[in-house]
């Protein structure tokens, strides 16, 4: 439907900074509107600004692959991402306004015997997390997957609570959503520096003006380092470049989500009929442009498993940038040396947490206690030795090499 | 004597004449409307504008691009536009539906949020519908990987038309090792169209016909060349240096019925002409070389009733196909508008070379500049909108987006492409932005306020241009650019 003229405003690049406000998001993102919108509506606060360096969508959120995953192979990830699978579910309620979650599960395909021992001890840890999932018959496979080459695998794990949110909808949402409890969204408008006076948080700098608050969130996706830098505060970690393709539609052949453990792909068909999937991360060149490398692997990941791709069209290829932590786990908690400020940052499947995380950060924002879902992912933990170890997460296209070898 | 080539559209046995594409045979027969709009399933036709309208089902697979690939004796070819079956088609009810109703993400209707049932057989119904009738063969008629090749060249020059013959002309007699690559069948073929004098391309110029360049890559060092049709894998140009001379082509009229099945740019037209298929009573429409086509046309056979500048235009008429024009408030009856202007050069090539950015990808200004040579370099003209006509005038046609969208959008201050794209799904269909990001951003330089330079959205290959197969390809040639 067409959006009202009011939200229309909220798009355009002719907002001037306020001079105060109860809270200021740095980062229009998923992250940073989910938190926005909780603050706004369940919290209370009244006026909540979200500051954002570049236009809608323009982030790692309008450039993802959708997925939307609960089951990983480690505790702290998969209670956290299950929770916030649950948030998706019932968000077009909460939001009024459709974010399309589609819940149509995620398959996880392991095509040697190495990675299906590392299915089977993530399906024992699910079972004892009470997470929803199973493994799939070739019946179910063949079914969900009719293209699947199944002599190439080796065992397939299903995810029921999972699927797929297009970021164009869910990012549609939640700016709706944020317009209607009268979040001010400030677009193309960088962040200067973080104000702060006696280990308090004191406001922004934006375009040469302060806006004060005492409540500030850093959700800046690829751009938080950065900012964190103007406290003093190292987030850690590094800025990577991921990137992604969408083939020319067909009919729905990929009923699910689909992770190719072996490969280190994943791929989705999406309500438009096109195949969207994953290519690998990169370090090699920290900017937008694609190269041809990660879309010829990725590629040849899809005929490898599904050989009827072949004759499928490339549509589009782009690059999105993200903030990976040390151990590529989110960092979501409170700066450590700064009163009142709070940190969303080192997201890889920030379209998965979003909807969860922006919901606890803004209870623990106001005083309300940090959540013990989101107490492991503490952005201090690796200076007290927390480093969380997750086997079995595929970031577009690569496992999580540190923690496979450990 | 030309030799008759029998073929089948939709299971119907057809006539087409040996060197005809698939595309020319079936204008042949007076089969225009090939494919649909996405939304609103309007007829789509060969056109040169469109990708979607030259998109068929061929001897099995999916989604080929007919414009391309020639007739071939028994060849069975069916249209995509249909779903489930051709007789009992759900397709066309969208038709029914109100443009409004199906502005920006239509499919976001809080009428089927999720997490409810109706959603689930909503979203099904509408990964059904918006996909078309595009299916996946039954098994592989393919290679499953098509190996690219690396060829050396030292000065490479893309488009074969006046200038690139004459720039890569000129180099080679100075000495220079030069490669042009075309995508023609032939060198000049726009220009022989028109029976135009072209100097022969100097023996010493290497050169690839029939050859689509999509994608430039790690600023300006590979350049990345596909076959118009086939299965052959890509090949990969180290060149030293680039010379862009792809020329301009004609955006489509920005009116209501603007992306009707015979409305031709004018290549387009003109190669139809030449292969004598009758196009019926010709409109043609110009920024000042209309009276040059239609005399050309003229001089092919086609019966031009009517020349007339694009700005006149108002609206084109016809349900399926032309059936008039209304220009400056004038009905004329005709088959057949042909365009030719506003004329524009698609910068997509040289965005790919010199693009850079973490927040939004831009010319680099530190970048080597990109040579170009020729029409490429005359500038964009002024695509005329007329303002009366614009709420139902077609954008972008593939995926049903008006005027009336744009501006609406426009005029409460949502002035940037990129946002505008996302709002709209305006060039997300098959031909990626082109042209109809020429007529966003002229919309938004006309109706917006802000007075700001409008940039285009980011150009994203291969724009279609190649398959999964050749991709995966592009492993075997990984280590030999590095």
């Amino acid at each position: 439907m067409q959006g009202s003229s009011r939200l229309q405003v909220q798009l355009n690049n002719r907002q001037t900074p306020p001079q105060f406000a109860d809270a200021v998001i740095i980062g229009g993102g998923i992250q940073g509107l989910s938190c926005a919108y909780n603050l706004a509506s369940e919290q209370g606060l009244r006026r909540v600004v979200v500051v954002d360096a570049g236009y809608w969508q323009g982030g790692a959120s309008g450039r993802n692959e959708t997925l939307v995953r609960s089951g990983f192979g480690s505790r702290e990830w998969s209670e956290f991402f299950t929770y916030s699978c649950r948030e998706w579910r019932d968000l077009s309620r909460r939001l009024r306004h459709n974010v399309m979650y589609s819940e149509r599960g995620y398959m996880i395909v392991a095509s040697s015997e190495q990675t299906a021992d590392s299915v089977d001890s993530a399906a024992r840890l699910h079972r004892q997390t009470g997470l929803r999932g199973q493994y799939a018959s070739r019946e179910k496979v063949e079914r969900l997957l009719p293209g699947l080459d199944q002599s190439k695998v080796r065992c397939a794990y299903f995810l029921e609570e999972a699927g797929v949110a297009p970021h164009h909808a869910a990012m549609h949402a939640y700016l709706s959503a944020c317009q209607d409890v009268g979040v001010e969204m400030i677009w193309s408008t960088p962040v200067d520096a973080i104000d702060t006076a006696n280990g308090r948080v004191t406001g922004v700098w934006v375009a040469g003006a302060l806006i004060r608050s005492d409540l500030v969130l850093v959700a800046a996706g690829a751009g938080s380092p950065e900012i964190s830098k103007s406290v003093a505060y190292d987030l850690g970690g590094s800025v990577v470049r991921l990137q992604a393709t969408a083939l020319e539609p067909t009919q729905p052949f990929v009923h699910c989500a689909v992770t190719l453990l072996d490969l280190q792909t994943v791929l989705h068909q999406t309500a438009r009929g096109e195949i969207v999937g994953g290519c690998g991360p990169s370090t090699d060149d920290i900017t937008l442009r694609s190269d041809f490398l990660p879309m010829a692997q990725s590629m040849a990941s899809y005929v490898t498993m599904f050989p009827q791709m072949a004759h499928l069209r490339i549509l589009r290829q782009w690059s999105g940038l993200v903030h990976v932590s040390e151990d590529y786990a989110p960092l979501i908690g409170r700066c450590p040396h700064i009163d009142e400020l709070w940190i969303s940052a080192g997201w890889i499947y920030g379209h998965t947490g979003g909807p969860g995380a922006g919901r606890l950060i803004a209870k623990a924002m106001v005083g309300k206690g940090v959540d013990p879902l989101i107490l492991p992912f503490d952005p201090d933990r690796f200076r007290r030795g927390k480093a969380i170890v997750e086997p079995l997460f595929i970031v577009g296209g690569s496992t999580n090499k540190v923690a496979a070898t450990t | 004597m030309a030799q008759i080539v029998r073929f089948f559209w939709n299971g119907k046995a057809l006539r087409g004449v040996a060197g005809d594409t698939i595309g020319e045979a079936l204008y042949r027969n007076g089969i225009l409307a090939l494919g649909r709009s996405r939304k609103r399933q309007q007829p789509l036709g060969m056109s040169g504008s469109t990708s979607f309208g030259v998109i068929a089902r061929v001897d099995g697979r999916p989604s080929v691009r007919i414009d391309r690939l020639l007739v071939q004796p028994d060849m069975q070819i069916e249209s995509q536009d249909a779903w489930p079956t051709r007789s009992f088609n759900l397709l066309r009810l969208a038709r029914h539906v109100p443009k409004r109703l199906l502005r920006g993400g239509f499919e976001q209707t809080m009428l089927f949020p999720s997490g409810t049932a109706r959603f689930r057989y909503w979203e099904r119904f509408l990964s059904h519908i918006s996909a078309g009738g595009a299916r996946l063969p039954d098994r592989v008629l393919a290679p499953e990987q098509s190996p690219a090749r690396v060829v050396p060249a030292d000065i490479l020059v893309i488009g074969g038309g006046p200038a690139g013959i004459a720039e890569a002309n000129r180099l080679a007699l100075a000495g220079r090792v030069v490669t042009l690559v075309t995508r023609g069948d032939r060198h000049a073929r726009s220009a022989s169209l028109m029976a135009r004098e072209v100097a022969p391309l100097h023996e010493n110029v290497t050169s690839h016909l029939s050859m689509d360049v999509f994608g430039i890559y790690r600023a300006g060092r590979i350049v990345a060349g596909a076959p118009c049709a086939g299965d052959d894998g890509v090949t990969f140009f180290k060149p030293s240096s680039i010379i862009i001379a792809t020329g301009r082509f004609s955006i489509p009229p920005v009116v209501p019925g603007g992306a009707l099945p015979g409305v031709l740019a004018a290549p387009v037209a003109l190669q139809l002409a030449c292969r004598s298929i009758n196009l019926g009573r010709v409109v043609v429409c110009g920024t000042g070389s209309e009276a040059e086509i239609a005399d050309r046309l003229q001089s092919l056979g086609a019966s031009v009733v009517e020349h007339v500048p694009t700005a006149t235009v108002e609206r084109v008429t016809g349900g399926n196909r032309v059936r008039g024009i209304f220009s400056s408030g004038r009905l004329i009856r005709c088959e057949t508008l042909v365009h030719g202007g506003p004329w524009r050069a698609d910068p997509s090539l040289e965005f790919q070379a010199v693009a850079t950015g973490t927040i939004q990808l831009r010319t680099d200004p530190d970048a080597t500049p990109v040579h170009a040579v020729g029409a490429y370099c005359q500038g964009s003209e002024r695509i005329h909108i007329n303002e009366e006509h614009l709420e139902e005038a077609e954008v972008c046609a593939c995926m049903d987006v008006t005027g009336g969208e744009l501006l609406s959008l426009v005029r409460n201050g949502v002035e940037d492409v990129e946002v505008l794209k996302r709002l709209t799904s305006c060039g997300m269909g098959p031909c990626q932005g082109n042209p109809c990001w020429h007529s966003m951003a002229e919309l938004v330089a006309r109706f917006g306020v802000s007075g700001k330079p409008v940039a285009m959205p980011s150009y994203r290959p291969p724009r279609g241009a190649i398959t999964v197969a050749q991709a995966a390809g592009l492993l075997e040639v990984a280590s030999a650019v590095e």
